[in-house]
C-alpha cells in the first residue's frame, strides 16, 4: 500500500520543541460565521502524525466550512491555524504547501486534458512535470488511459478521481477530503480505502466529512461529530 | 508563466476571449464609420477615441469572460490552493489579458489604417499601445478579479473599471490623436510620460489589491 506514494518522501512528523507532541494540525479557537449564523464556534483540534478523523454531522452542520478553513480558501472570523508549526498568518503559502484538498468541485480547467491540468498543478507545486511520468497514483485510478481527455468529457467520478490525483501532487502532510466518496464506485472507493491507509501509515494525516453514517473508513480514522459550532467525539 | 501558458491553451481550446474582443472592437470602428464622416480633418480627432472605446469596452468583454472560465469547474480555486505568491497569479493573468488584447489590436489597426486613410509611425505608436494595453490589462485584470464572485458582475466590471481606466485613456487618445495628425513630438513625449506615470502608478497597486480581493 505504501507503494501507491513512491515519490513522496517519507513524511516527517514536526516535533514541537516545547510540548515534544508530534502535531501537524493545530486549530485553536477557530469562529466563522455566515451573516448571523455561526458554523463554527470556537473549536479546538489537534492533529497528530499519522492519526485520521472522520467527521460526520448533518447537512448544513458546517463540515465544508471547517475544510474550507483549514484549506485557507476561507478566512476564518477568528481563531488561529497552525500546520507543522507555522500559524496560517504567518505564512499562508507554506500551509497551503503542506495541504491537500479534495472538495465537492474538481477544482480543474475543463477545457484543458487530464495531463495538462496535472501539469499545471505540479507547475505551480513546484514539483516537475516529468514526475507524473512515473505517478502510479494515475493507474490505480484508471486515468492513464485517459490523460489526453479533456475534463469536460469525463464523468463526475472520474472527474473526482482527477482530484484526488491533483490534491496528491505535491506530497501533503495533511489531506483534506470533503465527501470524497460522492461519485465514485464501489472499486475506486476502495482506492481510496487504501490510499487513505497508506497515506497515514506513511506518517500523513487525513480529515474528511462524511454525511454517510454507515460508512466505514477503517480503525485507524476516528469518527467526530460537529455539532453546533463543536466538534465532539461520535459516542 | 505557467498561468500565461494555462490562459493561453484554454484561449487556443476555448477562442471565446480574442474573438470576443476582435468581434466587438471591429463592429465598433465600422459603426463609427458609418456615424461620422470620415473626412481627413475628423479622422484625425475621431479615430484615436474609436480606436481606444473599442478596445477598453472590448477589454471589458474579454476579461469579464477570461475570469468567467476560471470560476467555472473552480479551476481559479485550484489555483489558489497552491503555494503560488498571489502577485504571481495576478502578473500571469495580466500577461496572458496583455497578449490577447495585443493580438486584437494587431489585426483591429491595420482595418482603421485602410478604413480611415491613415499615415502612422509604427515606431511611436508600438509604444503608445504597449504603455495604453498595460494600463487596460493591469487595472482590467483586477476588477474583472473582483466582480468574479458577484452576481452582477457584467455591471460591476465596466463601473469600477472605466473611471480608473479614464486617465490613461486619456493620455492614449491625446498620444494616439498626435501620431495621426503628425504633429510636434514634444507634446507627444509629456503624454507619453503621462501614461508611463500612470502604468507606473497600476503597477505598484493592482497587484496589492489583487491579493486583498482573492483572499476571502
Amino acid at each position: 500500500m505504501a507503494g501507491l506514494l513512491p515519490l513522496c518522501p517519507p513524511r516527517r512528523c514536526y516535533i514541537s520543541m516545547k510540548t515534544k507532541s508530534q502535531c501537524l494540525v493545530k486549530v485553536s479557537g477557530l469562529s466563522k460565521s455566515y451573516g448571523r449564523r455561526r458554523v463554527l464556534n470556537q473549536l479546538e483540534f489537534e492533529v497528530e502524525c499519522g492519526s485520521g478523523f472522520v467527521i460526520r454531522g448533518s447537512n448544513g452542520s458546517g463540515k465544508t466550512t471547517f475544510l474550507e478553513t483549514l484549506s485557507t480558501i476561507s478566512r476564518p472570523d477568528e481563531g488561529s491555524i497552525v500546520v507543522c508549526g507555522v500559524s496560517l498568518k504567518e505564512d499562508s503559502a507554506f500551509v497551503r504547501s503542506k495541504i491537500g484538498l479534495v472538495a465537492h468541485s474538481s477544482y480543474l480547467y475543463p477545457q484543458l486534458t487530464v495531463k495538462e491540468n496535472l501539469v499545471f498543478f505540479s507547475r505551480l507545486n513546484q514539483v516537475p512535470p516529468q514526475a507524473l511520468d512515473e505517478n502510479i497514483l494515475l493507474s490505480q485510478m484508471g486515468l492513464d488511459t485517459r490523460l489526453n481527455q479533456r475534463v469536460s468529457t469525463l464523468s463526475h467520478g472520474f472527474q473526482k478521481r482527477v482530484s484526488i490525483v491533483r490534491s496528491m501532487l505535491h506530497c501533503p502532510k495533511v489531506l483534506l477530503l470533503d465527501e470524497p466518496e460522492t461519485g465514485l464506485d464501489e472499486e475506486t472507493l476502495s482506492v481510496l480505502k487504501g490510499l487513505i491507509k497508506a497515506f497515514l501509515s506513511d506518517g500523513g494525516s487525513v480529515i474528511l466529512t462524511t454525511h454517510l453514517e454507515k460508512l466505514d473508513y477503517g480503525s485507524k480514522m476516528e469518527n467526530l461529530f460537529l455539532k453546533n459550532g463543536k466538534l465532539m467525539p461520535l459516542s | 508563466m505557467t498561468i500565461a501558458w494555462k490562459d493561453f491553451l484554454l484561449e487556443i481550446r476555448s477562442k471565446e476571449v480574442v474573438l470576443a474582443v476582435l468581434v466587438f472592437s471591429l463592429l465598433s470602428i465600422v459603426v463609427f464609420n458609418i456615424a461620422f464622416d470620415p473626412t481627413p480633418r475628423t479622422v484625425a480627432m475621431v479615430a484615436p477615441g474609436i480606436l481606444w472605446v473599442a478596445l477598453a469596452f472590448g477589454g471589458i468583454l474579454g476579461l469579464s469572460r477570461a475570469f468567467a472560465l476560471e470560476v467555472e469547474n473552480g479551476g481559479f480555486t485550484g489555483t489558489l490552493l497552491t503555494p503560488i505568491a498571489r502577485d504571481a497569479f495576478f502578473f500571469g493573468k495580466v500577461i496572458s489579458s496583455f497578449v490577447f488584447m495585443a493580438f486584437v489590436e494587431l489585426i483591429l489597426v491595420p482595418v482603421m489604417v485602410i478604413l480611415f486613410d491613415l499615415n502612422i509611425p509604427v515606431f511611436l505608436f508600438i509604444i503608445v499601445s504597449a504603455l495604453a494595453l498595460l494600463a487596460v490589462s493591469l487595472v482590467g485584470t483586477l476588477f474583472a478579479a473582483m466582480a468574479i464572485n458577484t452576481r452582477a458582475r457584467e455591471i460591476l466590471m465596466p463601473v469600477l473599471f472605466l473611471p480608473v481606466i479614464i486617465p490613461a485613456l486619456l493620455a492614449s487618445v491625446e498620444c494616439t490623436e498626435i501620431l495621426f495628425s503628425g504633429q510636434s513630438s514634444i507634446n507627444l513625449s509629456k503624454w507619453i510620460g503621462l501614461l508611463a506615470v500612470f502604468d507606473a502608478v497600476y503597477l505598484i497597486v493592482t497587484p496589492f489589491c489583487f491579493g486583498l480581493v482573492v483572499s476571502d
